[in-house]
């Protein structure tokens, strides 16, 4: 399956169908469980889902793919990421892993038409051969904001319990 | 089709807004499907605002160009067409209509 643009998530839609906060979350079909921070709600579509907090200020972005060429997968990426904002400057990625799950990761800053952004993503090898894709964008001040949240929803990343 | 509001009670979830993003009007199921984050009262705020990055400078960029974004969606075995486009009057642009509403997983194609 060809790489699913996560900007196609949210656009014009609010927030809709909320479940909220649980311990964890478990994606079944790519066999990994995350973990929800307290106080934060998620969304899943298809193969979207969507962790965010009560403010509503900040998203993490979670994308199941087909196993897949994850360089393509990585390109497409930076492709929208260069397509959508200014000022891109993104690290090359690097190797990862977590919980026993091989990765990559990248991050690096841009700028939209009213702030700089900071931009972090990973994409990890799930143990049912799919790519799971972790995405934040946003400003400095919500990074900062979130910042243990975001790492609580990074490091819970593991493969489903049996 | 003057002063038939045929819209209101239309199946389908119909939001409209302005260039700048503020909610000018919903119909009744819009209303209904975004009830838990306002309803009604979201009318006359701005979409942008409860849209973090990355999909906050998407929309401002569709807003922006006025160019029509259509795509499905799946969630609990329903699927969904979502369509973005923009509305004028006397060949103004004024700002964006959303119809959302459910179709069959398989659609009939007709070629003619």
């Amino acid at each position: 399956m060809r790489y699913i643009s996560l900007f196609l998530i949210l656009i014009f839609v609010f927030f809709s169908n909320k479940s909220y906060s649980q311990q964890t979350f478990i994606h079944k079909e790519a066999g990994v469980q995350l973990v929800i921070p307290p106080g934060w709600f998620y969304e899943s579509e298809d193969n979207n889902i969507t962790f965010y907090p009560e403010d509503k200020d900040l998203v993490v972005s979670i994308t199941i793919h087909e196993m897949n060429n994850v360089e393509s997968i990585i390109d497409s990426l930076i492709s929208d990421l260069t397509k959508l904002y200014t000022s891109v400057d993104l690290t090359n990625p690097k190797e990862d892993n977590i919980h026993g799950m091989k990765g990559w990761h990248f991050y690096g800053t841009a700028k939209n038409e009213e702030e700089d952004l900071m931009i972090q993503y990973g994409l990890y090898l799930t143990p049912l051969n799919k790519i799971l894709e972790l995405g934040v964008v946003a400003s400095g001040d919500i990074f900062e904001k979130y910042k243990k949240d975001i790492k609580s929803i990074q490091d819970g990343l593991k493969p489903l319990e049996k | 089709m003057q002063n038939i509001d045929w819209v209101k009670e239309f199946p389908a979830s119909i939001t409209v807004c302005d260039i700048e993003g503020v909610i000018l009007y919903m119909n009744d199921l819009a209303i209904e499907v975004f009830k838990d984050d306002g309803g009604v009262s979201l009318i006359g705020t701005n979409l942008l605002e409860c849209h973090p990055e990355p999909s906050r400078t998407k929309l401002k960029n569709m807003l922006k160009s006025g160019m029509t974004n259509t795509y499905s969606t799946l969630k609990n075995d329903k699927k969904k067409i979502i369509h973005q486009a923009p509305w004028f009057i006397n060949n103004e642009y004024k700002g964006f209509v959303e119809i959302a509403f459910e179709v069959p997983f398989e659609i009939p194609t007709f070629i003619r």
